[in-house]
């Protein structure tokens, strides 16, 4: 029998939903104070006040495309950490519904949806299938990084370079057209063709 | 490159510059001088300026910024304030027009920290924040809004 874990289910749109470690979530926040930030991303064009912080907010839906979001109703804060011992940091997850504790086992592993947008793989650590759709594990330490800040911003797919032994990603759909101008098939991404295998889920929650 | 982009921020004495719901501090030490909007020349509006404040010889170029910090071509009837940075011999010298000044002490209303990593672009003049009651302060200086306003100046051509 397959070891059955818990995580927590997000849905930061009607039409995507991604899973995050029980245990990195902090509060889930009706009804949120926000403030925004002029000049900043799309996708993270406000800061949340929870508690005594200041906290970035992730709107989610804006990377994969929905442009036509309306307010932030809920915000799930996350915590977590770069490295162990490091001190923790916040991420607000805009949310459209509150967030479900599912169980999840290895034999749900399947991967992403084809037209899941490229600017969310860089920031999925796996994923899996619950109620018959694909779930992207949430990778919060990518998320809250410069490198996907600038990912982010940049508007076009670029091939993550996660950890080998710790990803298992899709080549983004220009890596796959060597005759792409200025855009070639590289060692890199023959590497990242190698992570296409299932890998465990169980070690994310 | 600003100050503000490489040390922390050390002022304590702040002035805080309101408009269109955004508050903006900058160190007191930074501004010249506050003047009423109806001393701008707007005659001698150009570029992303909104017009010029002259006094005793010296020039500062005016700027009105958004709630989202693009410039505006006129200055909205709710700003009465023109606050002025730099000497007015130069050609950096600016000023900003703003709904209302307030002066701050940090140590009064909390404590600046770093805006998160995920939030700040290369083209933002600021680089740290506080809560002030209910609504977010963002910290720049002198230098960070002169090097945003002349890459808003040059964009134009």
């Amino acid at each position: 029998m397959a070891d059955v874990s818990h995580a927590g289910l997000l849905k930061p749109a009607a039409d995507l939903q991604i899973a995050v470690p029980e245990y990195q979530m902090a509060e889930y926040v009706v009804d949120p104070d926000l403030a925004p930030v002029p000049l900043a991303p799309q996708h993270c064009r406000s800061v949340l006040f929870w508690q005594d912080k200041i906290v970035p907010l992730m709107e989610l839906a804006q990377l994969a495309g929905n442009d036509s979001a309306g307010p932030v109703e809920s915000v799930v804060v996350m915590a977590y950490q770069n490295q162990p011992g490091a001190p923790l940091r916040y991420v607000g997850i805009a949310v459209a519904e509150p967030p479900a504790r599912i169980p999840v086992d290895d034999e749900q592993v399947c991967d992403p949806a084809e037209d899941y947008a490229d600017c969310l793989r860089a920031v999925t650590l796996s994923c899996f299938s619950h109620d018959g759709q694909p779930t992207t594990i949430l990778n919060l330490e990518r998320l809250g990084s410069v490198d996907f800040r600038k990912l982010a911003v940049a508007g076009h797919p670029r091939l993550p370079a996660f950890p080998r032994d710790t990803v298992r990603i899709h080549l983004p759909a220009w890596a796959e057209q060597s005759n792409t101008p200025g855009l070639h098939r590289t060692a890199a991404c023959e590497e990242a063709r190698a992570y296409f295998h299932p890998r465990p889920l169980l070690r994310w929650f | 490159m600003s100050a503000l982009m490489n040390e922390p921020v050390q002022a304590s004495d702040y002035a805080l510059l309101g408009f269109s719901g955004i508050q903006l501090a900058i160190p007191q030490r930074e501004v010249v001088s506050i003047d009423l909007v109806t001393d701008i020349d707007t005659d001698l509006a150009a570029n992303k300026r909104v017009g010029s404040l002259v006094k005793a010889g010296r020039q500062w170029s005016v700027y009105a910024l958004s709630e989202s910090f693009d410039v505006l071509h006129q200055i909205p009837g709710q700003r009465r304030f023109c606050v002025s940075f730099g000497s007015g011999d130069d050609d950096h010298s600016f000023a900003l027009v703003c709904d209302q000044v307030e002066a701050v002490v940090l140590d009064s209303v909390g404590i600046v920290q770093p805006l998160p990593e995920s939030i700040v672009m290369p083209v933002m003049p600021m680089r740290h924040c506080f809560r002030n009651g209910n609504g977010l302060v963002l910290v720049s200086d002198r230098l960070g809004m002169q090097d945003y306003l002349l890459a808003l100046d040059k964009d134009n051509g």
